[in-house]
């Protein structure tokens, strides 16, 4: 069994786990309440138990088209690409930007950690001058500064503090 | 009918709509521009900002801005082969090889003003088909909406994506993620634990901007898509209009075909460009040129991705079915403003309907217009790589996820729904289908609850039930083998 058709078995488990767990907590409810809920997570488990079945079958016959002298990877194929490889270490550090701007907006709020986190990435990531970033953090400022005040937006503030409270 | 359509014109036309108008034309030649984002991205992006807006102000807004992808994502399809949403695809076919030959400027003016062309016959299909439209929608009841929502979701199911069960499978984990929160008609909340703010339910517009936005940023910026290379685009702008004039029945059949694919929930933008293409290589006499740089693959697909717009409001509005991601982030867009599509869009809000009507052809001018005088900054703007605009764009999604009920729980929803929309990426599950089972699950569960406790069960024995009925499953079957022979193929 290839590491890819594992991760796709294991999201239609995941899947087909919650419907569980879903028609186990519809069973409380009044009829009106259940009904729908019932009736979906009953067709998914249906449904889900197919599409296990059809995964295989592909995998085999992507495994087998390999194999054979006409088959081969070809340009731009990555449909078997599993998650956990080479897909996952390329895009692990931005879920790490993401996760530090999450914690950012956690401690010090959401206006001090955007531009905090616009000047970094574009500086680390995106390679820009400082004159360009910080042009575009300005404007990225006074945009959300002007929605504020036009829209009277409110942004999440940090646990400790947070300088534009 | 006329005499509203002029009063919806004077609504569209009121300055202080107007400018929202012009502002969601701006958003939509952005994205459009980006490759990679697309109408859902746009819209999820501008939907938090709807809330509390003058209904007919936020619609002119929306619009705009969906009116216009179609138009400004030809410039990467054209400039830098990349489509700039899934509807430009078949333009790079010829739209590149035409600007690698030094012929992007007439490339594009061809298909601006295909675009315009085929935006304005949408618009005036969908505008000819109200008063036709008008006494069969409103003579359907409960129980055939029912099965009508149940056969719009099998279609959308079937042919979103390249698998089909996972297509259905997508609708149905979009109903699934919708229960969550009160039930209607009870007082009772549904999976939602000791959560307080789960018991509203997800916003619609983190659901759009999870499932949608995030996963293509993320990929935008793993795969380091960045495209140095500016073309010029200096010099055939007259001829490309020209052309557009000269083969005036391939943009008008293109737009008819446009607005007949549009018309069908859950093709769309994807193949609407492709069957295009195809009918304008199939009726050509001389089929040498296409694939090295014929302008009439760039017209063809140009004319019927625009008009398709027009065709998928058709049973978005009147039925309530969006035919796209887009459509369905409108549709919940309009219930957001207390529009409820259906029946009602051509008897109390037959004033939305129109002003939709009037933004599309007015959106279709401004932007095609727009694009004409934008395109050199705007080619240099294609070439901006991801790592550049996704800090701002990623700062702009988290304030408008915020927006919805100023709480974590916006922001924890946000990053989960779009980490479960990168899975679903990744493995090749269609996310569209997500969003409209999610969008259209109230209305499901209100027919159903309607035609139950009016009907009893005999709902089930009325001829057009049992006709839809048949139809559904029908669709099913042939959708399923009709995959399956072309995967097989393939």
């Amino acid at each position: 069994m290839t590491r890819r058709l594992r991760e796709e078995l294991l999201l239609i488990a995941v899947l087909a786990g919650v419907m569980v767990v879903a028609l186990h907590m519809a069973a409380g409810y009044p009829f009106n309440a259940r009904l729908m809920p019932q009736v979906v997570a009953i067709a998914m488990l249906v449904l889900l138990s197919v599409e296990g079945v059809l995964t295989v079958r592909r995998a085999r016959a992507y495994r087998a088209k390999e194999a054979s002298p006409a088959g081969g990877e070809h340009i731009g194929d990555t449909g078997y690409e599993p998650l956990w490889g080479a897909k996952f270490r390329r895009t692990a550090p931005y879920l790490a930007w993401l996760a530090a701007l999450y914690l950012g907006i956690y401690l010090i709020g959401l206006m001090a950690s955007a531009a905090i986190f616009t000047v970094a990435f574009c500086r680390l990531v995106g390679k820009m001058s400082w004159l360009a970033t910080l042009i575009g953090v300005a404007l990225l400022m006074a945009a959300l500064f002007g929605l504020s005040e036009a829209f009277n937006m409110r942004w999440p503030v940090g646990y400790f503090f947070d300088p534009f409270r | 009918m006329l005499a509203a359509a002029f009063d919806a014109l004077a609504l569209v036309l009121d300055p202080s709509r107007l400018v929202f108008m012009l502002l969601g034309i701006s958003v939509g030649l952005v994205v459009g521009i980006l490759p990679g984002l697309g109408g859902v991205v746009g819209m999820s992006l501008l939907l938090p900002f709807v809330y509390g807006m003058d209904p007919h102000a936020a619609t002119a807004m929306l619009i705009g801005m969906a009116a216009v992808i179609a138009t400004a994502d030809t410039f990467p399809s054209i400039l830098i082969g990349v489509p700039g949403s899934a509807g430009s695809q078949a333009t790079i076919l010829d739209g590149y090889p035409m600007a690698q030959q030094g012929k992007a400027g007439r490339a594009l003016s061809a298909a601006f003003s295909a675009s315009l062309v085929g935006g304005l016959i949408g618009a005036l299909v969908l505008f000819a088909i109200l008063p036709v439209a008008r006494p069969l929608v409103l003579a359907f009841q409960s129980p055939h909406l029912f099965m009508l929502t149940v056969l719009g979701l099998c279609v959308v199911g079937l042919l979103a994506g390249k698998y089909p069960f996972r297509g259905i499978l997508a609708t149905l984990i979009g109903i699934m993620i919708a229960m969550l929160g009160s039930a209607p008609s009870t007082v009772t909340f549904r999976f939602v634990g000791d959560s307080i703010y789960l018991m509203d339910g997800i916003p619609l517009a983190i659901l759009a901007m999870g499932l949608f936005a995030v996963p293509e940023i993320i990929d935008l910026l793993a795969d380091n898509r960045a495209v140095s290379k500016v073309k010029e685009v200096s010099s055939g702008w007259k001829d490309g209009v020209r052309d557009t004039f000269r083969n005036r029945w391939l943009v008008l059949r293109s737009a008819a075909l446009g607005v007949a694919v549009g018309a069908i929930p859950g093709l769309g933008g994807s193949v609407v460009d492709w069957l295009s293409y195809g009918q304008a290589v199939q009726s050509a006499k001389d089929k040498r040129g296409f694939g090295k740089g014929d302008v009439r693959g760039v017209i063809a697909p140009e004319s019927s991705n625009n008009a398709k717009e027009g065709g998928s409001l058709i049973p978005t509005m009147l039925f309530g079915i969006p035919g796209s991601g887009t459509t369905a982030v409108l549709l919940g867009g309009l219930i957001l403003l207390g529009i409820q599509p259906g029946p009602s869009m051509l008897t109390s809000d037959l004033s939305i309907t129109l002003t939709i009507v009037w933004t599309l052809a007015l959106a279709n001018v401004v932007g095609a217009f727009a694009c004409f005088l934008l395109s050199r900054p705007i080619a240099r703007l294609s070439t901006i790589p991801a790592a550049k605009f996704a800090p701002f764009l990623i700062i702009v999604m988290m304030v408008g996820a915020y927006q919805n009920t100023n709480q974590w729980g916006d922001l924890i929803a946000f990053i989960v729904i779009g980490m479960f929309g990168w899975l679903l990426k990744t493995y090749d599950w269609p996310r569209a289908p997500v969003l409209i089972g999610f969008v259209l699950a109230p209305s499901i569960e209100r027919y159903l609850t309607i035609s139950a406790s009016r009907y009893g069960w005999s709902w089930l024995s009325d001829p057009i039930v049992i006709i839809i009925g048949v139809l559904a499953v029908g669709v099913v079957v042939a959708g399923v083998r009709a995959k399956r022979k072309g995967l097989g193929e393939s």
